[in-house]
């Protein structure tokens, strides 16, 4: 195959700053285009729902800075939304009409947030958080004793409830599940978190929905399905995301919840490709495709799509892992716990420093950590290595996880 | 503004001028030096913006704190004595002229 002369980028997330990066080290050398919707040049998302929100003088980490896309020779069409994919021609619309041809593109659309069907979401003062233009107006109105009810105790919903009650707002959780942060995390630290948050006085409605928003032009309150009102001078909707996969869509390409990939990150169309949270792709012992949503699988999804345009071979998929902080306390984890049959706990959860190592029948498939990195990265090693460890042994204290993950399979107690 | 040197495995120095209050993980990301992945953008949890400091700047600096020691341990090149995460060293007058010595790797 001829190789690709430009390369258009569509996005600027993640995904997409580090496509770029990768095909220049990649040795790519012809002409790259990133058209991104949002006005700046691609920054880290997770610090807007921590210390963005608190910050004095709130500042957006750039991913990569101005002079890296300079020296990188990458042409940089901000601000500039693309409309269509036109995949016959190989042409690119964008808002306003003009068009660009490519010969390769990558699909970094991202993604954002659900809105579910909800009577008043148009409300002023109803919110969600995907970006910085979202951040900044959920800045603009905190104010100390307001009250502010989030719909939704995902991993957003809980990261801002973290922020916000710290700084004196009065806030309040409504989740429809028996806990928080089903079903992704184990249960065991869904109740240490909500014990957490607790704690912090936020107010916890688990079993519950709203079932429509109060207020004539900016919101007032959230009626809840029992009909309990709840005065909100600020909502914040975090029910999840959907992928962007209108453009993929319109273009015709296969798309399941996510625009359609194989390994090599490759959509149903040639020479188009897709990478980051707008992708659903196969995994290497599950059945069906899926979907992640992380930073991590965000970098490796476009690595992986640059070595795809430069015919390079697709490497093996590392294990996935995913971050998130609340006041300081630190969630790790690492592997797929989805089918998990057994979770067995180490560590002490009393103390706030525990992991949860979820298996899939004899298995290691995942492990929640908090606070306890080092059992974190022991277990991403492990998993990667696909090493075996025993309930008893994630039990035992006395069994050094480092050992282990090194390749020690008695964890340091062979020697005893 | 801090100058900071920041020298490659295989011996190239750069020296960057570094605003102060910004990590030194983030005056090597804004400047292009190459060989700092920092994935996670300075939350201390991806380990990949590991460096070995100059020993003569072992007392200017704040010592890596409990989280910082445990992310060392999973470092992807050796851990030395003068392993540090780059994001969690904050850029201050006293670190004029600091040196950093990248590993052979990040992941
Ligand atoms: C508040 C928040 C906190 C998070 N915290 C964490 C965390 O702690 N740990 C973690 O691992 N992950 C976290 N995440 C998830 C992580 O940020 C995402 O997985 C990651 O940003 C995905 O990168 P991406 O490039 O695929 O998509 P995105 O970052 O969503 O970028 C997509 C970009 O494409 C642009 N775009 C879309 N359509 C078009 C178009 N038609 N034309 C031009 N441009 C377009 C968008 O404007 C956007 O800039 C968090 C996310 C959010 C929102
Ligand atoms: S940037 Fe991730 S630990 Fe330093």
């Amino acid at each position: 195959m001829r190789p690709p002369r430009t390369i258009s980028i569509v996005g600027g997330g993640h995904a997409a700053a580090q496509v770029v990066a990768s095909l220049r080290e990649e040795g790519y050398d012809g002409r790259l285009v990133l058209f991104n919707a949002e006005p700046q040049l691609p920054y880290h998302r997770p610090p807007l729902s921590k210390d963005f929100l608190k910050s004095a003088e709130p500042q957006l980490k750039l991913i990569r800075s101005q002079a890296f896309y300079q020296t990188a020779g990458v042409d940089l069409a901000i601000g500039r939304s693309v409309t269509a994919i036109d995949a016959g021609a190989r042409r690119l619309v964008l808002a306003g009409g003009t068009s660009h041809s490519f010969d390769a593109v990558v699909l970094c659309t991202g993604a954002r947030p659900r809105r579910p069907a909800l009577e008043g979401t148009h409300l002023r003062g109803v919110m969600s958080l995907r970006n910085a233009e979202d951040a900044l107006g959920i800045r603009s109105r905190i104010a100390a004793g307001s009250s502010v009810v989030i719909l939704g105790g995902g991993f957003i919903g809980l990261e801002i409830s973290a922020v916000l009650s710290e700084l004196g707002l009065s806030v309040t959780i409504v989740e429809a599940a028996d806990r928080v942060l089903a079903p992704a995390v184990a249960p065991e630290i869904g109740r240490f978190l909500e014990h957490l948050q607790r704690s912090w006085g936020v107010d916890i409605r688990l079993n519950s929905g709203a079932n429509r928003l109060l207020g004539s032009d900016a919101v007032e309150a959230v009626e809840l399905a029992d009909g309990e009102i709840l005065p909100a001078e600020m909502v914040i909707v975090a029910a999840g995301c959907d992928p962007n996969v209108d453009l993929a869509v319109a273009a015709g390409l296969a798309c399941a919840d996510g625009v359609l990939v194989d390994r090599s990150m490759r959509t149903s169309r040639l020479g188009i490709l897709a990478a980051g949270d707008c992708v659903r792709g196969p995994r290497a012992g599950i059945a069906d495709p899926i979907r992640l949503g992380s930073v991590q699988s965000a970098m490796e999804q476009a690595r992986i799509a640059a070595r795809t345009v430069v015919a390079k071979a697709t490497p093996d998929q590392a294990v996935p892992w995913f971050w998130s902080d609340q006041r300081g306390t630190k969630l790790l984890m690492a592997g797929l716990a989805a089918g998990a049959t057994r979770e067995v706990v180490r560590g002490n959860v009393e103390e706030g420093r525990f992991s949860v190592f979820l298996f899939k029948d004899e298995h290691l498939a995942a492990i929640h950590s908090v606070n306890a990195a080092s059992d974190h990265m022991a277990a991403r090693r492990a998993l990667a290595a696909n090493l075996l460890i025993t309930p008893d042994q994630v039990r035992d204290p006395a069994f050094d996880l480092q050992a282990w993950s090194q390749g020690d399979r008695d964890g340091g107690r062979s020697i005893q | 503004m801090t100058r900071i040197r920041y020298v490659e495995p295989c011996g190239r120095a750069r020296d960057v001028e570094v605003d102060q209050g910004l990590s030194v993980m983030e005056g090597a990301i804004l400047n292009m030096v190459p060989g700092i992945e920092a994935e996670c953008g300075g939350a201390c949890v991806c380990a990949t913006c590991h460096v070995y400091v100059d020993e003569a700047y072992g007392s200017t600096l704040c010592p890596p704190n409990a989280t910082e020691h445990e992310m060392l341990d999973t470092v992807a090149s050796e851990r030395r004595p003068t392993s540090r995460l780059s994001c969690q060293i904050k850029v201050v007058a006293a670190l004029d002229g600091l040196t950093v010595y990248l590993p052979e790797r990040q992941t």
